[in-house]
């Protein structure tokens, strides 16, 4: 009887679900589009302990006074990918495994940092920051570097003789042949570099937004499926609408420094051949003779494994681990993926070279 | 007969699936040359019609006598240079 009864309800009780869902989801989007629950991102308290130019360096504060790490993240996005929400910041994962936190924060570019070059983030804004580390905590910071972050980061340890404990670098980007359609089509020479810059002299935010949903054209389509199949949920929506207006909200991208970063990053492959020019110095991959620990998400669009892999090989480093996680470009940095491979991969790495926070 | 994975009455499954179908081969055709070529023609296409109505706005600007976005640009430009030879 009671399973017949289950049968008859089974459809009504499902509808009342979905009705339920729906209204959930209608007040969830409308509470977000009109801005009255859009996440807070960015929330770690910090204060700025050098600037130069756009550049600051951050000193997340209410931290242990561990080993001091420096992050460096990409010139094209904002740099709160790292810190993105409360619960869901790589900074807060650090600084509970007791390291002492800096990020540096390239700000956004404008017409007088069209002129930037390669060298401008190497040999200038990079080791100002990495000496205000050092002069704040008495020690050298331990690097950890993303994307282009990490293309810079390399570059400067190869160039420094005074490098890091160690070096960490997450879906850097080093054999430029397997890089996607942007970078084919600049090395191709269907475009120059010079032809993407806007009347400042970068590279406009629309643009580098175009060259990446070339890479997953559905990849937007899919992430608005999504947020619709977790609306009813407001924390879920929350954390999905952070992450999609990150992605969408690139910066200019500093003219000089892409023309420098298509010529000898993607046409000459400099980094895949283990060696770059920049300015008037050869930086040689070899040179990098500290801890190596090169990661790379299995599932990168924007970096795929085999465009990130050769680097660990390439460094002179007798210590150089690479390590694949199952994670995309921004996984490594955010979410399950983040908490629960990043930062114990990072931490455990750490440790095993008597570099964990206390030692 | 089976019917494929991507016919299902769950919409959200369905596109899924068809987005799991779709997406290596569009990221394939946007590789190929034909498609790259045409990205660049639209890219170069796009770029002398914004410069062209820039001009054109700038021009019909200037000649009211207001200043022009090109001129508060080069002005700017000009004050950025004297403060970098300041410093």
């Amino acid at each position: 009887m009671s399973t017949l009864a289950t049968q008859v309800t089974a459809p009504i009780r499902s509808a009342q679900d979905g009705v339920v869902r729906t209204a959930q989801r209608m007040i969830n989007a409308l509470r977000l589009a009109g801005g009255l629950d859009r996440p807070q991102t960015g929330c770690s308290p910090y204060t700025v302990v050098w600037s130069k130019d756009k550049a600051t360096l951050r000193h997340y504060t209410g931290g242990p006074d561990g080993r001091p790490v420096l992050l460096v993240p990409s010139l094209i996005n904002r740099s709160h990918i790292w810190d993105l929400r409360p619960g869901d910041s790589f900074v807060e994962g650090l600084q509970a495994n007791g390291y002492d936190v800096f990020l540096v924060d390239w700000g956004v570019p404008d017409d007088r940092d069209a002129h930037n070059s390669m060298a401008t983030y190497v040999d200038d804004y990079l080791p100002a920051a990495v000496a205000a580390v050092r002069e704040g905590s008495g020690e050298s910071p331990i690097m950890l570097g993303h994307c282009f972050g990490g293309v810079i980061s390399v570059l400067w340890a190869a160039s420094t003789p005074e490098p890091p404990p160690a070096l960490i670098c997450l879906g850097v980007p080093t054999n430029w042949l397997e890089v996607g359609p942007l970078a084919q089509m600049t090395r191709q020479g269907r475009l120059d570099p010079e032809d993407l810059l806007d009347e400042s002299g970068n590279v406009p935010p629309t643009t580098l937004l175009r060259s990446f949903q070339m890479l997953r054209p559905l990849g937007d389509l899919a992430g608005y499926v999504t947020l619709w199949t977790r609306l009813h949920d407001r924390r879920a929506a929350q954390a999905i609408w952070a992450l999609t207006d990150w992605a969408h909200d690139h910066v200019p991208f500093p003219g000089a420094t892409f023309v420098d970063m298509i010529r000898r990053l993607s046409r000459e492959n400099g980094l895949a051949t283990g060696s770059v020019r920049l300015g008037d110095r050869d930086r040689k991959l070899s040179d990098v003779t500290i801890p190596f620990l090169n990661i790379y998400g299995t599932y990168d669009h924007v970096t795929p494994p085999p465009s990130v892999t050769p680097l660990g090989d390439l460094v002179g480093s007798e210590d150089s681990v690479t390590r694949p996680l199952k994670a995309g470009h921004i996984g490594l940095l955010v979410g399950s993926s983040a908490r629960k491979q990043t930062l114990p991969v990072i931490t455990t790495w750490l440790e095993e070279r008597g570099l964990a926070s206390g030692t | 007969m089976a019917l494929p994975t991507w016919v299902s009455t769950d919409l959200t499954k369905a596109f899924f699936a068809a987005e799991k179908r779709l997406s290596p081969r569009l990221e394939a055709a946007l590789r190929t040359d034909p498609a790259l070529d045409a990205i660049a023609v639209s890219h170069a296409v796009r770029r002398l019609a914004g410069r062209a109505l820039n001009g054109a706005a700038n021009g019909i600007v200037e000649a009211i006598g207001l200043p022009s976005s090109r001129q508060v640009r080069r002005l700017q430009r000009s004050i950025d240079g004297m403060q970098r030879c300041d410093q």
